[in-house]
């Protein structure tokens, strides 16, 4: 007992490699954060002063003026962040719901099944391109609707090849005594094999919600009404205003005149809003985004 | 079961994938096309506004009433920022009165500005696009394309006489040749000058602004006081200024703005390829060219020039020059970008920008302007969806006429004809009521006519005697330099591979003979033999096409 007490309280011995290891990542970090921390910075600061001192470690005069302007959309701001959030919601939901049922249905042997399973793995090649999707779209009615842009990612190959795998590796004794026991398909799907892939219903749905979160392309295409803009959209509209009111004030009126925009200072203030909530979330998501990019690296 | 359950998944699949093979919908679903809605009142048919012609709409008021309700979609410059606004257009009370006068239901789509080239494409594309679209990013081979496959709708027979204002803004676009296809126009263009100034040409004019108090503390009380300095005169102002070390930066500026500068000085278009009398000719090949780069270069070397010119922007330079870092920048002349510095001066440094900005033009030594280039005077367009009604294209062209009329077009800027403004017995803009101007910049309907750059139109009382001074000096600088570059219609008609595969990308190769030391002359002939092989080949089958001899 003594000795493993020894053992345990004797110092670890830094080896050279560790030591250069360590300074390189020390390095790293550092070229991550300044920049990161410059952006907050520049946030605070007004035009003036950053022309002066593009970098400065803490703003010369600190000021709100670009958050003013930010959350004085205070509107526009709630209305792209509630968008956002039902799109993330709805759309990791039903995306999660179809893949996991596909991929159950993979997993299991019927006729065609190998065919249909090729035809989806040709589909990750191979894309309709941008016309005839936004046209099957708006065949279908849906432009402009939220439903419209949760069809176009529903169902994902990737996503349903390495569930199909997670639900090929649950032996088949335990859904055969089920079967005994009684439980239907149904049955069987939620209450037995759904539940032992946890870990991997976690990841996929936080690389589903994510990914509607920074969703911006299809919103740009298929959503012709402003208050169903995403947050994204939202945040490019801000940025683009504030360059397009600085470089074209268009009319001397007295209105125009008030108006400073200082388009670095609100871009770096939109980032901070937008990102603020991925930040605060992220610290409690962290171990399933390391364990869903080894889930990828090791299935395939 | 389990074969219930798969069947049910297969059918899943089969219909998803049969699910876009269904024929377009109807113009009643989500598409939103525009439908005319039967009011509740008998419609014995719509009457038109009165206002008939440029005389009659400098009057207010004095409009007859529209029937029937008409709503169609549209986009707009405001468009581009809609959705960060967050303002309810709809409560505006002008919005209000146009709606009201021309009996509308306008549906504006958004359509962000950076990302504007694709979503009109797909909209086009696809058939889908609003009724009428604020075309920002408008060019005329795709424009001639579209054309060609029916994606536009071109204005009804006789539009020049049931529209005079959208007639006039195409009479002095200059473009009415480009924009006519088969004797019918799809576009209205967004004119600049013209519905105050005479000018019919639009020169692309570039200023150096330039500190009227620094030029005190040197001795030179009386540069620039005529509104056009020289290349030597401007290098002795920004010497002394550098010697009494009274900023940091001595002349500021983007790449952009300093090229065009001092290339009119030299006789240099912006443009590559220029039509000439004697046929077309290929612009970096001037020796006005290297002259220019000669001096730019000296300059560089005595620290004259911002060590850091070419990393900037064009709003790098201008929120330096606005912080009181540099003693001179180029920049456009337009009304509204004058506006702005002097706005950005003002807030930057706290001095008043009339006391201690001026701006001139920059001429050769001999006095005159080597070149200038014309071009036409519009920028962006609006064009209309081919599925759209021909009664709402009516009612759309109608409310666009009067938004190109001067009373619609000041509206814009001043409120509520009669309410808000009038124009007294001389035609002057006058306030009433104590009403303030508008911002102009969030109004849903900005835009949608003339562009904003003409000095009577946005300046009103505001504009600065100076400011118009120069600004008719550099006009002038420009209608008599010694070359005058006129926009080529042969050369945009023109098409082939030659001209698709053509380039010359010369602002990266000016900057580095700018920046080093090395011979001006042999570098640049060497750059040009680089591309030899792009450009002459296309400037040779250019001449051939439009029969100029070698």
């Amino acid at each position: 007992m003594a000795k493993m007490k020894k053992t345990a309280t004797k110092k670890k011995k830094w080896h050279n490699t560790e030591i250069i290891a360590m300074i390189v990542l020390t390095l790293l970090a550092i070229l991550i954060v300044v920049p990161f921390w410059n952006a907050i910075v520049i946030s605070f600061e007004s035009s003036a002063e950053y022309t002066k001192h593009p970098f400065s470690w803490l703003p010369r005069k600190f000021t709100l003026e670009n958050y003013k302007y930010l959350l004085g959309r205070g509107s526009a701001l709630l209305s792209a962040y509630r968008s956002t959030i039902l799109l993330t919601i709805g759309g990791t939901a039903a995306g999660m719901a179809v893949s996991t049922m596909v991929a159950y249905a993979y997993s299991r042997d019927f006729p065609g099944r190998k065919l249909f399973f090729r035809m989806m793995i040709l589909t990750m090649f191979l894309g309709g391109g941008v016309i005839p999707t936004y046209m099957l779209i708006r065949n279908l009615g849906l432009l402009d609707t939220y439903t419209g842009i949760v069809l176009l990612g529903l169902a994902s190959s990737y996503n349903i090849i390495i569930m199909k795998n997670g639900f090929e590796s649950i032996p088949m004794d335990l859904q055969d005594a089920a079967m005994i026991d009684g439980a239907s398909e149904i049955t069987i799907f939620v209450k037995i094999m759904l539940p032992l892939q946890k870990p991997l219903l976690a990841t996929f749905s936080l690389f589903t919600a994510v990914g509607y979160w920074n969703t911006w392309y299809w919103p740009l295409l298929l959503l012709n009404s402003g208050k169903k803009s995403v947050l994204q959209l939202f945040l490019r509209s801000i940025i683009s205003n504030a360059s397009r009111s600085n470089m074209a004030a268009k009319t001397l009126s007295s209105a125009a005149r008030q108006t400073n925009l200082f388009s670095e200072g609100i871009q770096m203030a939109s980032v901070f809003a937008v990102m603020l909530p991925i930040m605060v979330v992220y610290p409690f998501l962290q171990k399933y985004f390391v364990k869903g990019v080894l889930i990828g690296a090791v299935k395939m | 079961m389990k074969r219930q359950v798969a069947l049910l998944l297969c059918g899943m699949l089969v219909i998803s994938a049969l699910a876009g093979c269904g024929d377009k919908q109807d113009d009643a679903g989500s598409d939103s096309r525009t439908k005319v809605e039967s009011s509740q009142e008998n419609s014995a048919g719509e009457e038109k506004s009165s206002e008939g012609g440029e005389a009659s709409s400098d009057e207010a008021g004095g409009h007859a009433a529209y029937e029937e309700t008409i709503p169609f979609t549209y986009t707009s410059s405001f468009s581009v920022n809609m959705m960060g606004s967050g303002v309810d257009y709809t409560q505006d009370s002008l919005y209000q009165y146009i709606v009201d006068r021309f009996n509308i239901e306008p549906e504006m789509w958004a359509c962000e500005g950076s990302e504007a080239s694709e979503k009109i494409q797909t909209w086009i594309n696809t058939g889908s696009m609003p009724d009428s679209l604020w075309y920002m990013t408008f060019g005329i081979s795709s424009y001639k394309k579209h054309v060609e496959e029916g994606l536009l709708q071109a204005l009804p027979d006789g539009w020049e006489d049931k529209w005079p204002n959208i007639a006039h803004a195409m009479d002095v676009s200059g473009a009415r040749n480009l924009l006519e296809i088969d004797g019918k126009v799809y576009a209205i263009p967004h004119s600049i000058f013209g519905l105050y100034s005479d000018a019919s040409t639009f020169y692309r004019s570039t200023v150096m602004f330039y500190r009227k108090d620094l030029a005190k503390q040197v001795g030179m009380e009386d540069f620039g006081s005529e509104g056009i300095v020289t290349i030597s005169e401007l290098q002795e102002y920004l010497e002394k200024v550098q010697e009494a070390k009274l900023t940091q930066i001595v002349l500021d500026g983007g790449n952009f703005w300093l090229l065009k500068l001092m290339g009119s000085a030299y006789g240099i278009s912006e443009n590559t390829i220029v039509e000439m009398e004697d046929g077309f000719s290929f612009v970096p090949e001037m020796d006005g060219c290297k002259e220019m780069l000669k001096l730019l270069q000296s300059w560089y070397k005595a620290g004259l020039l911002d060590a850091e010119y070419y990393t900037k922007s064009d709003v790098d330079s201008l929120n330096s020059f606005a912080a009181g870092q540099s003693a001179a920048m180029p920049y456009g002349a337009p009304a509204s970008d004058i506006a702005y510095i002097r706005l950005q001066y003002e807030q930057g440094t706290g001095r008043d920008s009339i006391e201690d900005l001026g701006y001139v033009v920059v001429t050769a030594d001999d006095g005159s302007m080597g070149a200038s280039t014309v071009d036409y005077n519009y920028w962006t367009t609006t064009v209309f969806s081919p599925d759209t009604d021909e009664k709402v294209l009516e009612r759309i062209l109608d409310f666009t006429d009067w938004l190109y009329s001067r009373e619609g077009n000041t509206s814009i800027y001043c409120g509520i004809p009669g309410v808000d403004w009038e124009f007294d017995e001389n035609g002057k803009i006058t306030m009433k009521n104590g009403a303030a101007l508008k911002d102009a910049n969030n109004f849903p309907f900005f835009f949608l006519s003339w562009c904003p750059d003409e000095f009577a139109a946005t300046g009103l009382s505001d504009a600065n005697e100076q400011d118009i001074k120069v600004f008719n000096i550099a006009a002038n600088a420009c209608a008599n330099a010694k070359n005058i570059y006129l926009p080529s219609e042969n050369y945009e008609n023109y098409q082939g591979d030659l001209k698709e595969n053509f380039s010359f990308p010369y602002n990266s190769k000016m900057t580095e003979i700018i920046c080093t030391d090395v011979d001006v002359d042999s570098t640049w002939d060497a750059y040009l033999d680089e591309y030899r092989s792009l450009w002459e080949p296309f400037i040779e089958d250019l001449n051939k096409t439009y029969g100029y001899s070698n």
